[in-house]
């Protein structure tokens, strides 16, 4: 999973960066405005954290300009402004979600993990397929119940496939999910993590789409 | 002093009332009076005329000259006359005068006693020796004038409480535009700061409610920019709060110790933050009194830069910055002013232009002495604040978007406020290759 934080404060920025790679998600954090929407452009997100006050833009134009534009991506707000004129707006504007700061860092990531949860059209928050199931919260994975290790970005590309079962992942959907701005991929990584995948699994959890991806295919 | 207005107009209509009717009373009460007295000298008139008409035919006895005849019954009518013949039909013409004894005949009103009463007489004679006088009693004259003078009166006592009642009522009407505004003022909530509305209310109370309404919108306008004030305060806390409380989560879960560490300095760094914010909210707080520049010595600014340019040096060095003084005046540079003040107003000039200024150029403070007062000029090769933002930079909480450096956008307001204090003033200029703030106090503060 991969996030935008949009978080003009850099030691905010910094903490929060932090605590959603803890949750074991994909961060790329940007402290401006019109960087974040040229991102919106360039890369697909799968869920936005807003901070309303920015340099460039402000977050609730950014907001409007991003539903304008046609994209549903999921947007947790974060602000300091709390008034319920100020948290209507935020909502109104195409906001998903809402914290006010100071926020616990356990709650900002079990609603970003609800968001994520809904855009992909599930509210059970264990994704099961098969005889596997998928804690996103605990990060748990189990197999006919019996709990399996796995490293993060295996568990990250699992959960990518997971959650997208039935609709075919490219090679580089599943590096953009795992990988934030600038940060080197190996050739074959990502073979490597199904490699690893369907060898603790089972070999028939995901499917080659030869030259072009993978897909966990749909429970029949 | 009347304090109510109710109770002052109707003083002030009650005693012009009774006052006017007063001197209604005493008039009409004279003027009747005179007129009562003049019908009755007519009358005394009219009965001498026709006595001496009728002279021949009295009674010869009654020519007794001093003997006055009285006739009716009633005290009002009581009429008394006595006649007197002067050698009738006598040579030499007319007779002005009686003979003896009728000596105290006079023609014309006199008063005269007898009987023991005073009389108003009227004599009359016919020029042919007739003389008569005829004689009414001056206090039954008197009584019966009052007695008319009271009785066209009675109306008069009918007013005076009738004029009461509408005055009483007069003025409740009067004033019940009064009774609105107030209860107008009253029903009003305690944070509702609308105008009143004036459109019904009369041209004299008009100028009350808009001085009124402009009081409200005064109040009002410094009631909002507190709550904006309080609002941004909490605003530029939470974020340092949040970024301790996310860098203190993240470090509880982090395993690896380089990340916990550097999560840990993000707690330590937030805390600072949230300390100089603080100290930056209260030093306003304080300035806003206008006693706190309050002790004033003499302060030679030349010194004091030197001093804060010396505190700040290492911390310009660390960020790569050449930070150095320039042109000291010979002439003195002494102002009159708070010390620790000014030097927290350079304090944050120089903070200011180390941190906005590129690594590896250089901030450079100079003074100079001159008639007005003391310049302090400080220089550097930063980006400087664009014209149209130059005025807003003293706004409290204002920072410039997308400066890059954290800070509370206090700093500018506590040296606006500094300068304000010490009668100065704060100038921005664009140079050829940088950017300087120059502040210019004068030397009596």
């Amino acid at each position: 999973m991969r996030i935008l934080l949009v978080e003009d404060d850099v030691l905010l920025g910094r903490g929060v960066a932090a605590g959603l790679a803890q949750a074991g998600w994909v961060v790329d954090w940007t402290t401006d405005g019109l960087d974040a929407e040229a991102a919106l452009r360039t890369t697909t997100s799968d869920a936005i954290v807003l901070d309303i006050g920015l340099p460039g833009m402000d977050g609730l134009t950014l907001l409007g300009r991003t539903r304008a534009a046609g994209n549903p991506v999921p947007v947790l707000v974060l602000t300091a402004r709390d008034t319920l004129a100020d948290r209507v707006a935020g909502l109104d504007a195409g906001g998903d979600d809402y914290l006010v700061k100071p926020f616990e860092l356990a709650e900002l990531q079990a609603r970003l993990r609800a968001l994520l949860r809904r855009s992909k059209g599930t509210a059970d928050p264990i994704i099961r397929h098969g005889r596997v199931a998928l804690d996103p919260a605990s990060h748990a994975v189990f197999l006919d119940d019996e709990p399996i290790g796995l490293s993060a970005r295996e568990f990250a590309t699992l959960q990518e496939l997971m959650m997208n079962a039935g609709r075919v992942r490219t090679r580089s959907q599943l590096e953009d999910s795992l990988y934030g701005w600038g940060e080197e991929i190996g050739s074959n990584t990502v073979e490597v993590y199904v490699h690893n995948l369907r060898r603790k699994l089972h070999p028939d959890l995901i499917r080659t789409v030869r030259g072009v991806g993978y897909i966990i295919p749909a429970d029949a | 002093m009347i304090r109510s207005l109710r109770q002052r107009l109707l003083a002030i209509l009650g005693g012009s009332i009774v006052a006017a009717w007063l001197a209604t009373a005493v008039f009409s009460w004279l003027d009747t009076r005179q007129l009562i007295n003049e019908m009755l000298d007519t009358r005394l008139e009219q009965s001498a005329d026709l006595l001496l008409v009728l002279f021949d035919r009295l009674p010869q006895g009654g020519r007794d000259e001093d003997l006055w005849h009285q006739t009716g019954s009633d005290a009002d009518q009581m009429i008394a006359f006595r006649i007197h013949a002067a050698a009738v039909g006598a040579p030499g013409g007319a007779i002005d005068r009686p003979s003896l004894p009728m000596e105290r005949w006079q023609p014309g009103f006199r008063d005269a006693v007898f009987d023991g009463h005073v009389w108003r007489v009227f004599g009359a004679s016919d020029g042919a020796g007739r003389f008569v006088e005829v004689a009414l009693r001056h206090d039954l004259q008197e009584s019966f004038a009052d007695r008319v003078a009271a009785h066209i009166l009675h109306p008069l006592w009918i007013a005076i409480p009738l004029l009461a009642i509408l005055v009483w009522l007069s003025v409740r009407w009067g004033l019940r535009p009064l009774q609105l505004v107030i209860a107008a003022v009253e029903r009003r909530g305690s944070d509702d700061m609308q105008p009143l509305g004036v459109g019904a209310a009369p041209d004299e109370i008009r100028p009350l409610l808009d001085a009124l309404d402009r009081l409200f919108a005064r109040i009002a306008s410094l009631l909002e920019r507190e709550r904006r004030f309080v609002a941004d305060a909490a605003h530029e806390l939470r974020t340092p709060l949040a970024a301790i409380k996310t860098h203190a989560q993240v470090a509880r879960h982090e395993r690896d110790p380089d990340k916990r560490a550097v999560a840990l300095d993000g707690v330590i760094e937030g805390a600072d933050r949230g300390t100089r914010l603080v100290e930056q909210l209260l030093m306003l707080s304080r300035l806003d009194q206008d006693s706190v520049a309050a002790p004033r010595v003499q302060v030679s600014l030349s010194d004091l830069v030197i001093e804060i340019v010396a505190e700040i040096v290492p911390k310009a060095a660390a960020r790569g910055i050449d930070l150095g003084v320039a042109e000291m005046p010979g002439a003195s540079t002494d102002v009159l002013g708070n010390p620790d003040l000014l030097g927290i107003m350079l304090r944050n000039l120089l903070d200011n232009a180390i941190r906005y200024t590129p690594k590896g150029s250089a901030v450079t403070v100079a003074v100079a002495a001159g008639k007005g007062g003391v310049l302090i000029r400080i220089t550097d090769s930063g980006p400087g604040i664009p014209a149209e933002l130059r005025d807003r930079v003293f706004d409290r909480f204002y920072r410039i978007p997308g400066s890059g450096q954290p800070g509370s956008g206090l700093g500018l307001s506590i040296v606006a406020r500094i300068a304000g204090l010490h009668g100065g003033t704060i100038r921005f200029t664009d140079e050829s290759k940088g950017f300087t703030v120059s502040v210019m106090l004068p030397v009596a503060g």
